[in-house]
């Protein structure tokens, strides 16, 4: 679909980031030393730092890719939100207060805590920047695929704006203005979505007569040109472009509109209705264009709020046991992700003790877990909004909002563009911290005082930024929440099992500790490299020819790094000596 | 700007906390992995109706995210309990 431009939504955008930048240079001032700069002097309140979990946290896989999953496929998109969510409590009750006790500026002091091991921060470090740079990637690519049709800027534009504006941020007041970045982004987001979510509601069902036609077809010809439904796309003489979709075929018992509804009973309307989902399917031509043709599935409520709609899920009702145990693995790897993320992590430090820590990760939940539940509301009202871009999920969201106007499409969608501010801000800190930190003192062996390792790590950020960049630019046609899937799968297999186990067995080793995180990152980016999803998706190969039976690595990867832990460490203990007690009893 | 006292306290979680905070994440495991292997293996039961006239999928999804919050604040609310109790002792 073509996009006008938003002037409203480049305007709300660019106050947001003057607002950013000015907090920044306001607060430069606190952060000269090293603590100031990556862990804000732990002087932050817990409220602020709970919402600034949010912040950091929701990133536009959540808010477009969970939006835009719900409202194309139904019930799948909301077993995002499920797991996203359900791997705080793992943050809450396991890590939170021990990592907050153990750590000063990321999370390999916490695993280094006993031992004083160049191997752990080494390879803790090398962790945190792989994990930060998969999950950089999406959200550069997501603000470029925002940007064109928002702002009508192109992809390359995009990314290298917010590239720009976050490494300003993180350079001239680190972890304090990310933080303040953080918790306006995440206040914003989660009261736009529950005004959004009040404006579905209020508007009701209603069964939509506009029936445009049965398909619609784009042919990309080998030049570039789009050919849709026949026609050259475009808004001029002689021109066409894609209508827009989604909307209610039946309703309970004949009706044609419900009227306002409340929250379940908007749930059980849907549940008892009919509603034209799209299908797809693509096709190579003899003169090498490609067509896409989008046919009306009608397809009742029942049907979509049950799990297995879309490509990533229908496993679920395969009878092949290893379709079911690929949704299983990235169940698991959302469960155990969250509490892997070093940009997550990082942030216990910048409260002053551990009651702020589990305060904090409460304010965390409740904000992440209302905004998840919205997201179900979003997503369904969006379905039956009448205004989607068939070839395009992420927009759902910013096309809801313009379903009720152009101010709230402008501000949904200077939102939806700040969302990536703040996700890509907490990266950029937790990824130069481990190069300050972590790296420089092991790896060329040098000792930083607390002015050059602050120096070092606006260099770092500085560089970050700009393979971020790059890295976005190149990966323009990647899935968004493929690549956030992958970041997951990493963060879990590399540092979950080394931070539980440190905790909970007396008998780790430095050595388990650090074949651990080597074994568990190495093996989840090799199971993911050779996996049938990026076979298709990457490689353009068959993925029935994957060297691997499903895609999601963590069922596999995660226990292997227990595993290889609990060898390593019997094989290196009366080496090590046995230590008195884990580090969980304080 | 709001900002925290920097000065720390030694706050270090009793045994009853951190057997508190296991217990409940235990909970909520079991909770997350009936839901998900329903999902998996019991979709037809999944999409029975179940309360208020919405399925057991979105139920249930709803339910562990409310869940989720409801445990955070018990935990929170038990923790400052424990500390409150060891003060005055």
């Amino acid at each position: 679909m073509i996009y006008e431009p938003s002037i409203l939504a480049i305007v709300v955008f660019a106050v947001f980031v003057a607002i950013t930048l000015g907090l920044s240079f306001y607060l430069g001032a606190q952060s000269r030393s090293s603590h100031g700069y990556f862990a804000a002097g732990g002087g932050i309140h817990w409220f602020v730092n709970g919402v600034a979990f949010a912040g950091d946290y929701l990133s536009a896989a959540s808010f477009l890719g969970i939006c835009g999953m719900i409202a194309f496929y139904g019930y799948d998109g909301f077993l995002y939100s499920i797991g996203y969510l359900a791997g705080w409590i793992v943050a809450l009750f396991v890590i939170a207060e021990p990592v907050k006790r153990l750590g000063r500026y990321t999370f390999a002091d916490a695993l280094d805590s006993r031992f004083n091991s160049r191997g752990i921060k080494l390879s803790a470090a090398i962790s945190t920047l792989a994990v930060s740079i998969f999950y950089l990637i999406p959200q550069m690519v997501g603000a470029g695929a925002l940007v064109k049709p928002l702002f009508g800027f192109p992809h390359w534009a995009g990314v290298v704006i917010v590239g720009a504006v976050v490494v300003f941020i993180v350079v001239t007041a680190g972890m304090v203005s990310t933080t303040y970045v953080q918790f306006i982004k995440g206040s914003l987001l989660v009261i736009f979505s529950a005004f959004l979510t009040v404006l579905i509601l209020n508007r009701g069902l209603h069964v939509n007569g506009r029936y445009h036609g049965q398909t619609q077809t784009v042919t990309v010809q080998p030049d570039g040109q789009r050919i849709v439904n026949g026609l050259p796309q475009g808004r001029g003489e002689g021109q066409g472009d894609l209508w827009p979709v989604g909307h209610v075929s039946r309703l309970p018992g004949g009706a044609t509109e419900t009227g306002p509804l409340g929250p379940i009973e908007f749930l059980r309307t849907i549940q008892n209705s009919e509603i034209v989902l799209w299908s797809s399917k693509t096709a190579k031509n003899a003169d090498g264009s490609t067509t896409t043709t989008f046919v009306q599935k009608p397809t009742s409520g029942s049907e979509i709020l049950r799990p297995g709609n879309s490509p990533t899920f229908r496993g679920v009702r395969s009878d092949q046991f290893w379709d079911k145990l690929n949704f299983l693995s990235l169940m698991l790897a959302l469960f155990c992700g969250t509490a892997s993320l070093p940009h997550i992590l990082i942030r216990y430090y910048t409260v002053k003790d551990q009651t702020a820590a589990r305060k904090s990760t409460v304010v965390g939940i409740g904000s992440i877990g209302f905004f998840y539940i919205l997201t179900l509301f979003l997503g369904l009202g969006a379905m039956t909004s009448g205004a989607l871009d068939v070839t395009n999920s992420n927009m759902a969201a910013p096309l809801l909002a313009r379903s009720f106007g152009e101010l709230p499409f402008a501000i949904v969608s200077a939102i939806a563009f700040t969302t990536v501010l703040g996700t890509v801000s907490g990266l950029i800190v937790a990824a130069s911290g481990a190069v300050a930190h972590d790296l420089t003192a092991n790896l060329f062996a040098a000792n930083l005082n607390d002015h050059e390792k602050v120096r070092v790590g606006k260099i770092a950020a500085v560089a970050v930024g700009v393979i971020a960049i790059v890295l976005g630019i190149l990966f323009e046609k990647m899935n968004v929440n493929f690549l956030v899937g992958w970041a997951f799968s990493v963060a879990a297999s590399a540092n979950l099992p080394a931070l539980v186990m440190l905790l909970f067995w007396k008998g780790t080793t430095k050595q388990g500790i650090t074949a651990a995180i080597t074994v568990g990152m190495i093996s989840s980016l090799a199971w993911i490299l050779l996996s049938g999803d990026t076979y298709r998706d990457v490689y353009g190969w068959d993925p029935a020819t994957a060297l691997v039976p499903f895609s999601q690595p963590g069922i596999v990867t995660i226990p292997l790094g227990f595993v290889v832990l609990i060898l390593v460490s019997l094989l290196t203990r009366s080496r090590a000596g046995s230590p008195t007690r884990s580090v969980s009893e304080g | 700007m709001i900002h925290a006292s920097s000065n720390s306290n030694d706050d270090s979680p009793s045994p009853s906390h951190t057997r508190l905070g296991h217990g409940l994440f235990l909970l909520y495991l079991v909770c997350y992995t009936a839901f998900v292997l329903a999902n998996a293996f019991a979709v037809d039961w999944i999409e029975r109706t179940l309360v208020l006239g919405v399925n057991v999928a979105v139920a249930g999804g709803l339910g562990l995210i409310v869940l989720a919050f409801l445990l955070a604040v018990i935990y929170d609310w038990c923790c400052r309990s424990f500390r409150a109790g060891d003060s005055r002792r």
